[in-house]
């Protein structure tokens, strides 16, 4: 179950295949399930309710919902967002084997005693290097977009980056391997110029998992194409500081 | 206090010359100088007694030159063995050490310290654990690391506390090894008893004992790695059991080093886990750690001299545990009395650590003695010669009657 705007045909793009038949269920809404704990009283969770009551009853009846919602703050407002869901913003898609993205999960290779450094020690990652095992996959929300234009260099995110995301490009600017990206908006946020570094739902993009833009090459292929789907996406950027807007 | 013009005299010769050099010191005193020869490049102090002597004894030469070391003075014991953890980590050969309590205050870095494979030496100045306060020995201090890693050695001299601690070093920093080394003395009776000892010349350690050598574990920034991950279930299994392989390897690496140091220093001491004393055709054998062998040595030459087959079997090696020298010099005898400077409550049988571990070591072996234990000397009361000859007593009877009356004695509790 995951909660969007975009049709479950528009999400099997993103979600990698399964060897076993399974029910996607959307839940039309601004958040993602995983967002309850940034945004808790947006309706997400009455929605998410509402949505369980109509495809799982045997789990959650609407009464055991309506009963629960009821006993908090702002019943009937919280009421009405589950029943809304119950109705109309539940859509159900049966998803065959293989139907999705394109993916093979192999087990991680666990070495034995005698290979491992002792102590538990791990060789460290070289300078500019980076685990490939350790990518964010499908899991960020929110992804930078970088209007190059803009930038001043000033380097604070590829300072800040937990993931040491950025890239140094040899004219100094500063290029997100997306694939590394957890989409936690701390560049967005120490970026000192206004829409230079933005958070964009991951809906938005064609590309995905695997496969992500290199956005300083389409910026220095195409500079006019670049500022323009900059510019497109400008209007959704989800805003990280109300301090800088 | 500074050195002596006399000591300054003798400490010259050793740094400078070939020959040893005999003095008067307390246990303490005798690992300070063993630190200096090993040259240890950092030391974290912290006071408590009675380990406390060989902070001050290792402070005086720092201040009068003689040894260089980074000599840190801790917030307090976890941080003291906190601060040796990090320094061994980045290739510093490390000295620390406790006593009782202030031991386990610092629990959490010595399993770290075992578990992340470092191999700094501790001195473990026994002493019984509060509460009730006490000032005086008992093993159960050190007692509570046997299970984490720490190889455990006891003493019963000076000189052999000078000595285990060149050897502690060489075999903790073994490649096959990289654990640490816990030395045990007696509190009082051996921290701070004076004994006569000889001072071997520096030269003769440098050949003995290599510099230390972290390899491709030593933290720099030329070296990237990660030390003391969070592993959980999928690597846990597998570190455990490397650590298991090089306590087996210790006791490989024990024979090899205790062999080199008598072919370097001209002192043997033989069997380097155990101490056998006149078990040769012995029908009852007392077993001990540390100091209790004075008294018991005594008695055994005293009921010897009037014809009682008597013996004594004193342990250095606790961890790793000597199971076959165990097997081969008790396994024939008719009575094996254990005394015990420690307590294992609700152990299998209500007596003391050791008592348990010689038991278990004994089952798979082809004859099995009879068993008794003493469990005495608690808090640093004294065991002097008449109750090691009471003890005996007690064991000669058993084994006249070929059968224990009383498995564990508390020896001497006031009824």
């Amino acid at each position: 179950m995951v909660s969007k705007r975009s049709p479950p045909d528009e999400l099997l793009k993103f979600i990698p295949a399964r060897d076993s038949p399974y029910t996607l269920v959307v839940v039309y809404g601004e958040r993602s399930i995983g967002d309850f704990w940034t945004f808790p009283d947006d309706g997400t969770v009455e929605r998410v309710l509402g949505a369980i009551a109509k495809v799982m009853p045997n789990i959650l009846t609407l009464d055991d919902v309506k009963k629960y919602l009821e006993s908090l703050d702002k019943p009937s407002e919280r009421v009405n967002r589950a029943l809304e869901a119950y109705q109309s913003l539940v859509k159900l898609r049966e998803v065959k084997p293989g139907e999705g993205l394109p993916y093979k999960y192999e087990p991680p290779h666990l070495p034995g005693w005698k290979d491992m450094m002792i102590g538990g020690a791990i060789p460290g990652l070289k300078p500019n290097q980076r685990n490939p095992y350790f990518t964010g996959g499908t899991a960020k929300h929110y992804r930078p977009v970088i209007n190059f234009d803009k930038c001043i260099k000033c380097s604070l995110c590829w300072e800040y980056c937990p993931d040491s995301v950025f890239d140094v490009t040899p004219d100094g600017y500063f290029n997100p391997a997306l694939a590394y990206c957890k989409g936690c908006g701390i560049c967005a946020e120490v970026c000192p110029v206004p829409d230079t570094i933005i958070m964009v739902d991951e809906m938005e993009f064609e590309d995905g998992y695997g496969k992500f833009i290199d956005e300083y090459r389409a910026w220095k292929e195409n500079r006019e194409a670049y500022r323009k789907w900059f510019e497109s996406l400008l209007p959704k950027a989800q805003v990280i500081s109300v301090r800088k807007r | 206090m500074s050195v002596t013009a006399l000591e300054s005299k003798r400490l010259e010769a050793v740094l400078k010359g070939d020959e040893e050099v005999e003095v008067v010191g307390t246990g303490t005193d005798a690992v300070a100088y063993a630190l200096m020869l090993a040259d240890i490049d950092v030391t974290s102090a912290y006071p408590i007694r009675p380990y406390g002597g060989v902070m001050q004894t290792v402070a005086r030469l720092i201040a009068d030159g003689y040894m260089k070391a980074e000599y840190i003075v801790a917030a307090h014991e976890h941080d003291q063995f906190e601060i040796v953890k990090h320094a061994s980590a980045v290739g510093a050969r490390t000295f620390v050490g406790s006593s009782g309590v202030g031991w386990l205050l610092a629990i959490e870095a010595i399993v770290a310290i075992s578990t992340d494979r470092y191999p700094v030496v501790a001195l473990i100045g026994n002493r019984a654990l509060d509460d009730p306060g006490a000032y005086g020995v008992e093993h159960n201090d050190a007692l509570m690391v046997r299970d984490v890693g720490w190889l455990l050695v006891w003493v019963d001299t000076a000189q052999e506390a000078l000595d285990t601690t060149l050897i502690a070093y060489r075999v903790a920093e073994d490649p096959r090894v990289m654990l640490p080394v816990g030395i045990s003395m007696d509190g009082a009776f051996l921290t701070h008893s004076e004994h006569v000892f000889k001072i071997p010349p520096k030269s003769k350690v440098q050949k003995f004992l290599p510099p230390y050598d972290l390899g491709n574990r030593k933290l720099h920034p030329s070296n990237v790695i990660s030390v003391a991950p969070q592993v959980n279930e999928d690597w846990v299994t597998e570190i455990r059991k490397q650590m298991d392989e090089a306590m087996k390897n210790a006791r490989k690496v024990i024979e090899e080093v205790y062999r080199d140091f008598a072919k370097i220093f001209g002192r043997d001491y033989g069997n380097p886990f155990v101490e056998p004393y006149m078990v040769e055709d012995a029908d009852v054998v007392m077993v001990g750690m540390g100091t209790v062998s004075k008294p018991i040595k005594e008695a055994v030459r005293r009921l010897r001299a009037k014809g009682e087959k008597v013996g004594f079997l004193r342990i250095r090696w606790f961890r790793p545990f000597p199971t076959d020298d165990i097997i081969r010099y008790l396994s024939d005898v008719k009575v094996v009395a254990v005394v015990d400077r420690d307590y294992s409550f609700g152990s299998p049988f209500d007596g003391g650590a050791v008592f348990t571990e010689i038991r278990s070591a004994l089952y798979e072996a082809e004859h099995r003695p009879l068993m008794m234990n003493f469990i005495g000397g608690l808090g640093g009361r004294e065991i002097t010669y008449n109750d090691a000859i009471n003890m005996f007593n007690m064991a000669l009877d058993a084994a006249r009657k070929g059968k224990v009356e009383q498995r564990v004695i508390w020896y001497g509790v006031r009824e």
